[in-house]
């Protein structure tokens, strides 16, 4: 099959799906438009493994297959492709999306069952599949930006897809806008890339950035991937942009786990991986870069411990993971921000369908409060979403610790790292293990906190098997990155599989130096210990000595509070920039259009008006008063004629 | 002949309405009366050569001797696409019209052709009288259509429009008049050409804002801003759209806003290349704070349509400052976005008509979970309001892409506030959005005695062209991008010493 | 001297003297018949007759710049166009008369006799080339309009204006004729064509001739209402029959500029920059007042007379460039134009009035036309028809007489006249509006008689469809008028 049938088969195969169920969406079972939208999706990953399977058999340095449907946009110098590049790095994305995308659709059978507008929900769902193989895909940054607003549109709608409800209708809103916030630097970025380099193709840019290397704050390179930077902390919910993540949470959950969790939040990840020659030649941004990462990562972290409603732990948590993945991409490892991103595509996705399932359970509650010893009902929700709390708190041998502490081991080691980063990323750490444990305690283990009128039971298959797949994924998934000093005392000597694949694509570290074994076992094992030790205290306090809790919390209510309503930075947003814009739109339309522009309006034909009743008070209808005027008009006349 | 032919079959039409017998037959006619006129506009693509700048399609006569005033039409890239935009909508909006417009039919199909024979005579004219015949010709018709068929203050909103607009205009007059003089200085003989004004020199000292080309500029200049109409002269546009009917909304929207812009790029810029360069940032500048004005005004508006009407005057400081910036983006970028904007904000007054025939009401609170009630008019409504914010593969972004990108390149601090635009537009939209189709049903949709009805299959044959063009404008930009390239180049390389030459001749 | 008449002499003069012979045959056949008048219709007829061939003596033989008695009579370009709008004006002005309630009646034929001598005075006035011929003329059409205004039916008004008209036009004749004598006093000349030769030398250096082209000029200024002299304008056109109010907005304007035109053609002006600055600063305050004033007004007729003054500064405008102009005759045969145009709006706009006015003392209102496009709309475009050409929009020939007269202007340098005008016709934009939006966007019954306007209506629509159409093929109509200046 031609490399150009494959990518139409890639793309058009979930577009299908979306024009299908979007024009039966008045249909109401579940299981037809699930299975349309299943089959599509699975239909786009069987070409992604077949173009991985194409990169295969190809020799690693010309691993790339670019796709060209023709020009979008032609302008002078401005040529704008509808170009998809399939390299290593897209290859094993969109194996990603597809895959995991694949099985939350099939999860989505089960969990929106009962929904009215199943169909539409589903187009939906294939829309943003759709988009995301673009963003992707894209070769240039422009048909990158079309699937980039593509996927912000698609979380819209499915954020809102409830949209009888106002607060689920803003949250959608909320989303959109602040990504757009993003998109318009984004925008910036675009431009200043293409009046400096004359081209927005990726390759290319990437050949050419490092030409400019520089270490100015106003350089090409800094500029622009600080502008790319700012729209990648829309898009992938970072400081400060991130407060729209939790309020999507209000998106049906297996929504959550494909968009918010596993893919789309990732893409401003992926952007940086994608440009990473480009984000090299711009060590001040890389560094800005890692800060904002691993402030996001603490913040995060933080809120998550006294959040109450299950997917909003776990939507702080995605938020400070993400964090994580920029502050590896922030201190040049790349491959460890891509490998992170993978993992945790898996083990959120599993705890976010997890967490859909202990939903489902409970009859759309999300109060973990109200939960406690689910265990017993749910032994595979479980026991699968148990795979997920031991991947991300980094336990050795899941998935999570390799790349967790990949990024870890980097933040102190590469030369664009610092001490103080790898201190924040643990305690990071340190603060994930509780949080995670506090809400496995919560949910599922200690005494049960149900309310009488609930039965939860467990969910059907059809919702399980995708449970099970991602669980076995956020077991191994780690295997394919296995840190060189563990790989050295293993039998076999493995490779680091993702390393060695993305080899052609991620720029090594300028100035990096040889590992020191001893201090990467040392860092390891202190951030595995401290996350233990977390665990643990958590695991006692919420499974045995709630009151114990609830006393501490009391004695640092102010502090508690604070973070609870999550540094009041909503508030904030709202109180001093968006009210104060809002007012100040209704005082320019009151002053400046009604009252000003208006007024003087008004004022030029009430001149005209007050000119016209003068000229009346004289006409007076007075056959005096009219002579009067004519030999008044005729003296004047004569003095100014004769006395010049 | 084919463009005398665009010009004036609607003349004909209406003429033909006028002295029809029966009354019931006027709708018909005119639907069938504006396709034939739109199929009439198509058979331009097939003989119209993009390789060129030159003028096309020449139709030349001398009028008026003594002047040097000729019937001078003639089309090139710049004009293409803004003559077929005219003639594409003029039959869905008679379409629109079907319910909205209930007494004095005729009448108003009569002004409707009127109207479309003036806008499309300015497009095409290349001489200056001509010009102006048409462009003060075409208040007319839209001075009875919003003062016959508008609402309740469309008289004040009426005459605000005709006084507006006649004030700019008639300082363009005596600027034109006073060129004519040059050219009787320059060739000897006095002329009204277009061709002839390219060709003047006109003196032009920077420091000194009573040179001579810079009070011609703004003579000009001042005429199209009311008209696009640039911030701060945009306060007669909400109250001449919320008063209009929805057709009038439409044509004003979609068409006469064009005009402004589109004659910055047929008058202005080449007429004046020093006078446009040294006072480009004013322009930009006061496009810029139309976007942002626009976008925070729109913002809190408590009635739709004059929400729609102030994200015109954000769309127009758009085409504004891609115009001024005199780069190929943006002024392709500015092009685009004219027909962008008719496309968008003419299916979304469209649509309030629709909403508006169903409940009688445009404010904002009175609605509210539209669009479990009538899906499909949401879904519709939605796709024109991606358009309008510009989301990728729609035509939106297509200009406001190349306008910003254009913007940037010559000024990054103009790009930089402009792009707020793209914020806030989302936030205007979005807002208004969720307001009237999602949330609770508010009390006039929920009203059971009132049942709203979902889109019939009129609204539906009105609706789906828009969409169409919305995604064919976005996905294949360069099938309308390749029609204006050769004269927009021609305009950004020879912008001082622009002379248009016709086709066929020398 | 010796003064003999020839066969040329007559030939020339033939549409005055048709003119004259037409005047009496009504008069003539009342009083054999015994002081009872003959039908209207015939009145009417016999007098159309007369102007008709009036003009067609008028075109076959004048035209050609051939004097008469001794120069003190010219048959040129300006008396052939002038001579025609103020026949056709009278005409049409004769047509209202024959339907308007105010006139209509027992005096039609004195009626008839009196317009058509004062159309006889204005003959006289355009051709004479004499400074009291001029007098002459001026004082034979305004007696008769005295007199007509106030042999009117209606009762009160129309009296009180033709009395002010006639004393404040008296006033002004005296202002003109002590000019006179001033000229004559300091030049030994009256004759227009002798003193042609002398007069921008006489105007520069001699003081008693400037103070007597003063004095003419303010006698003009009053005729063709110039502020400050405009005073009469309002209540007299608002008070007189709207037939003759008709007649004197139309052809008494178009011959008083006509005669001031020649007045101007003298270069007094050139000789007197100071004369020039003034007459500059009467036509932006002619303007200023007119258009200003005019917003306020309901009375339709009041507010068509404040419209009148307006355009009368527009006149003046172009005059002024006439007078400065090197550049043969095209900033007059601008004016003329203009006069044109503004006759055929003006005499069209009077006519729906007069068809609207039930009784004699009916005073139309603006507000009275609520609803008319309702009732007759074919009446109602074509009363837009004229408001838009008024206010001077395209395609109507409003605008393109305006086009040709601030070209003119330009042509001279006046720029900043023009830029004034057109400001002054945005405001004027404001009056001419208000009927149409009263006519198509207000309810109501607007009063109209069916029966017995016939006349006047063919009147109204001819008018209408020559604004439009000789707007648009304006072009060959100016270049005759040019032609015929030279």
């Amino acid at each position: 099959m031609s490399q150009t049938a494959l990518m139409s088969i890639l793309l058009a195969s979930p577009l299908i799906g979306f024009l299908i169920n979007g024009f039966r969406r008045k249909h109401h079972s579940a299981n037809v438009s699930g299975i349309i939208a299943s089959v599509a999706v699975f239909i786009s990953f069987v070409a992604a493994v077949l173009f991985w399977l194409e990169l295969q058999g190809m020799a690693p340095e010309s691993r790339s297959i670019l796709v060209n449907y023709g020009s979008w946009m032609n302008v002078e110098s401005l040529s704008i492709n509808f170009g998809f590049l399939v390299d290593p790095l897209s290859s094993l994305m969109i194996l990603i999306i597809t895959g995991v995308g694949f099985l939350i659709h099939v999860f989505s059978i089960g969990y929106m069952h009962h929904d009215k507008n199943v169909a539409k929900y589903f187009a939906y769902l294939n829309f943003f599949i759709f988009n995301m193989l673009i963003l992707v895909l894209g070769d240039s940054l422009v048909t990158l930006f079309v699937g980039w607003e593509g996927v912000g549109l698609a979380s819209y709608l499915l954020i809102g897809f409830w949209f009888t409800d106002k607060e689920k209708a803003s949250a959608g809103m909320k989303a959109f806008i602040t990504n757009r916030i993003g998109d318009a630097a984004f925008l910036i970025g675009m431009f200043i890339f293409f009046v400096s380099f004359g081209t927005l193709n990726i390759q290319e840019l990437n050949a050419l950035a490092p030409t400019v290397a520089e270490s100015t704050w106003l350089g090409v390179a800094t500029l622009g991937t600080l502008f790319l930077f700012i729209g990648a902390t829309g898009k992938s919910a970072q400081i400060p942009l991130y407060v729209w993540l939790p309020d999507a949470m209000a998106g049906p959950t297996p929504v959550s786990a494909l968009i918010h969790a596993a893919t789309m939040v990732t893409a401003g990840v992926y952007l940086i991986i994608r440009m990473n020659p480009v984000f090299l030649a711009a060590p001040n941004t890389m560094m800005v870069i890692a800060i904002i990462g691993v402030l996001t990562v603490v913040l995060a972290a933080s809120i998550g411990i006294t959040q109450n409603d299950i997917k909003k732990v776990l939507a702080y948590s995605t938020v400070s993971q993400l964090g994580y993945m920029f502050l590896a991409c922030g201190v040049g490892a790349f491959t460890a921000a891509f490998f992170h991103l993978m993992t945790h595509a898996f083990f959120k996705a599993l705890m976010f369908l997890g967490s859909g399932s202990v939903i489902h359970a409970m009859h759309e509650e999300q109060d973990i409060r109200k939960m406690g010893g689910l265990k017993k009902y749910l032994p595979w929700t479980h026991l699968t979403f148990m795979m997920g709390w031991l991947a991300i708190l980094g336990t050795p041998g899941f998935s999570g610790f390799f790349s967790k502490d990949e990024i870890l081991w980097m933040s102190w080691h590469s030369p664009l790292g610092h001490w103080s980063l790898w201190a924040l990323g643990a305690l990071g750490a340190t603060m994930t293990a509780f949080y995670m444990t506090r809400l496995m305690a919560l949910t599922f283990w200690g005494k049960s906190r149900v309310p009488k009128e609930i039965h939860p039971h467990e969910s059907s298959p059809i919702m399980l098997f995708p449970l099970v797949v991602l669980a076995i994924l956020s077991v191994v998934g780690g295997y394919v990155g296995i840190p060189h000093v563990i790989g050295a005392i293993l039998p076999g000597h493995p490779e680091n599989i993702l390393a060695g694949w993305l080899g052609n694509i991620v720029k090594p570290i300028p100035g990096i130096t040889e590992a020191d074994a001893a201090m990467e076992w040392t860092l390891m094992g202190v951030s595995v210990g401290l996350a233990t030790i977390s665990a643990f205290i958590a695991y006692t306090l919420y499974v045995n000595k709630q009151e114990a809790v609830q006393s501490f919390t009391n004695k640092i209510k102010p502090v508690y509070e604070l973070v609870y309503k999550k540094y009041l930075v909503d508030e904030l947003y709202f109180g001093y920039i968006i009210n104060p814009l809002v007012r100040l739109s209704e005082n320019i339309w009151a002053y400046i259009d009604v009252r000003f522009i208006d007024r003087c309006t008004y004022w030029a034909g009430d001149l005209m008006k007050g000119g016209g009743s003068f000229v009346r008070s004289l006409q007076n209808g007075n056959l005096q008063s009219y002579a009067m005027y004519i030999g008044l008009g005729l003296v004047l006349t004569l003095t100014f004629v004769m006395m010049r | 002949m084919i463009l005398s032919t665009l010009v004036f079959l609607p003349v004909l039409f209406a003429l033909i309405l006028a002295l029809w017998p029966q009354k019931n037959m006027i709708r018909p006619m005119a639907l069938v009366f504006s396709l034939i006129h739109f199929a009439v506009g198509l058979i331009v693509f097939q003989d119209f050569d993009t390789s060129t700048a030159q003028l096309q399609f020449v139709e030349k006569h001398m009028w008026i001797e003594k002047f040097g005033i000729q019937y001078f039409l003639a089309m090139d890239g710049i004009s293409f696409w803004l003559v077929q935009l005219t003639t594409f909508l003029a039959p869905l909006i008679i379409l629109a019209s079907w319910n909205s417009i209930s007494e004095k039919v005729r009448g108003f199909h009569i002004c409707f052709f009127i109207l479309q024979s003036a806008m499309l005579g300015s497009f095409l004219a290349f001489d200056a009288i001509l010009f102006y015949v048409f462009w003060e010709l075409s208040l007319i018709p839209m001075y009875f259509i919003v003062g016959i068929w508008g609402g309740s203050r469309r008289i004040y909103a009426t005459l605000k429009f005709f006084i507006y607009t006649m004030a700019g205009s008639v300082l363009m007059l005596v600027a034109i008049i006073y060129m004519m003089y040059l050219t009787q200085q320059a060739f000897g003989q006095m002329s009204s050409n277009l061709l002839d004004f390219y060709k003047l020199s006109i003196p032009f000292i920077g420091s000194d804002f009573f040179s001579m080309q810079t009070l011609l500029f703004f003579a000009f200049a001042l005429a199209f801003a009311i008209k696009v109409p640039l911030f701060p002269l945009h306060t007669w546009l909400p109250d001449a759209h919320v008063e209009a009917p929805t057709p009038g909304s439409v044509v004003l929207a979609g068409v006469m806003l064009k005009m402004g812009t589109f004659c910055y790029m047929r008058w202005v810029l080449p007429l004046f290349p020093e006078a446009s360069e040294y006072w480009a940032w004013i322009f930009i500048m006061l496009g810029v704070i139309g976007i942002i004005y626009g976008a925070l005004v729109a913002m809190v508006q408590p009635d739709i349509k004059k929400l729609v009407a102030y994200s015109s005057v954000s769309h127009m400081g758009y085409i504004i400052i891609g115009l001024f910036v005199m780069n190929h983006q943006g002024l392709q970028g500015g092009l685009y976005q004219m027909l962008n904007h008719g496309i968008s904000t003419g299916a979304l007054f469209i649509l309030i008509g629709m909403i508006y025939e169903r409940t009688h009401s445009r404010e904002i609170s009175q609605y509210g979970g539209l669009a479990s009630v009538l899906p499909n008019f949401t879904i519709f409504f939605f796709i024109i309001t991606l358009s309008s914010i510009a989301v990728p593969l729609t035509n939106g972004f297509v200009g406001e892409f190349l306008i910003l990108l254009g913007v940037y390149k010559a000024s990054p601090w103009a790009a930089g506030f402009a792009v707020t635009g793209v914020v806030l537009g989302a936030a205007y939209m979005l807002w208004m959005f969720k307001r009237v189709f999602y949330g609770e049903k508010g009390p006039l949709v929920a009203d059971e005695k009132h049942p709203l009805i979902d889109l019939n299959v009129r609204e539906f044959v009105i609706l789906v062209p828009f969409v169409i063009m919305v995604f064919v404008m976005g996905i294949f930009p360069n099938h309308f991008l390749k029609y204006s390239e050769a004269s927009i180049d021609y305009l950004v390389k020879n912008k001082s010493s622009y002379q248009l030459t016709i086709k066929g001749e020398q | 001297m010796n003064f003999t008449v020839d066969m040329g002499d007559l030939l020339l003069t033939s549409p005055l003297i048709a003119l004259f012979i037409a005047s009496l045959i009504p008069l003539t056949i009342k009083v054999l018949k015994g002081n009872i008048e003959q039908k209207p219709i015939a009145t009417l007829t016999q007098a159309l007759l007369g102007i008709i061939a009036a003009a067609g003596l008028l075109v076959s033989f004048g035209g050609e710049g051939n004097t008469a008695f001794n120069s003190v009579l010219v048959f040129d370009g300006i008396t052939l166009w002038t001579g025609l709008i103020a026949l056709a004006a009278g005409a049409g002005a004769l047509i209202l008369m024959f339907e308007n309630p105010a006139t209509r009646g027992t005096q039609f034929s004195e009626l008839i006799f009196l317009t058509l001598s004062s159309i006889l005075g204005m003959l006289i006035l355009i051709s004479a080339l004499d400074l009291l011929m001029i007098f002459i003329g001026l004082e034979m059409m305004s007696l008769s309009l005295y007199l007509m205004i106030g042999m009117s039916h209606e009762q009160r008004l129309s009296k009180e204006s033709a009395f002010k008209y006639f004393v404040l036009g008296s006033f002004a004749s005296a202002i003109f004729l002590f000019g006179i004598s001033f000229i004559f006093g300091s030049s030994g000349q009256t004759n227009i064509l002798q003193l042609l030769e002398s007069t921008v030398q006489l105007a520069q250096g001699n003081q008693l001739f400037l103070f007597g082209i003063v004095l003419v000029t303010v006698g003009f200024c009053f005729k063709v209402s110039i502020a400050p002299f405009h005073a009469w304008t309002p209540d007299v056109y608002q008070g007189a029959p709207t037939p003759h109010t008709a007649f004197m907005a139309t052809a008494v304007k178009v011959v008083s500029f006509a005669a001031f035109l020649r007045i101007i053609a003298m270069k007094p002006l050139v000789g007197s920059e100071s004369l020039f600055d003034i007459l500059q600063w009467l036509a932006v305050i002619t303007m200023l007042v007119g258009n200003t004033a005019a917003i306020l007004q309901n009375n339709l007729k009041r507010m068509l007379a404040y419209s009148s003054i307006a355009h009368s500064g527009y006149l003046l405008v172009g005059l002024l460039a006439a007078g400065i102009s090197n550049n043969g005759s095209f900033a007059a045969s601008g004016v003329i134009f203009y006069l044109f145009a503004y006759s055929l709006m003006t005499i069209g706009s009077f006519a729906l009035v007069s068809m609207m006015e039930k009784t004699e003392d009916h005073s139309l209102d603006v507000d009275d036309l609520a609803g008319f496009a309702k009732r007759r709309p074919a009446l109602a475009l074509c009363f837009s028809i004229f408001m838009l050409s008024l206010a001077g929009m395209p395609p109507s020939i409003g605008f393109f007489s305006k086009f040709y007269l601030f070209n003119a202007a330009i042509g001279e340098g006046l720029i900043w006249l023009a830029v004034w005008g057109v400001l002054n016709s945005v405001i004027s934009v404001y009056y001419y509006l208000r009927p149409i939006v009263v006519m198509y966007m207000r309810e109501g019954d607007a009063d109209v008689s069916h029966a017995g306007h016939f006349a006047t209506a063919i009147t109204i629509i001819v008018t209408a469809a020559l604004t439009l159409l000789l707007g648009v093929v304006s072009g060959p109509l100016l270049a005759l008028v040019e032609a015929s200046l030279v």
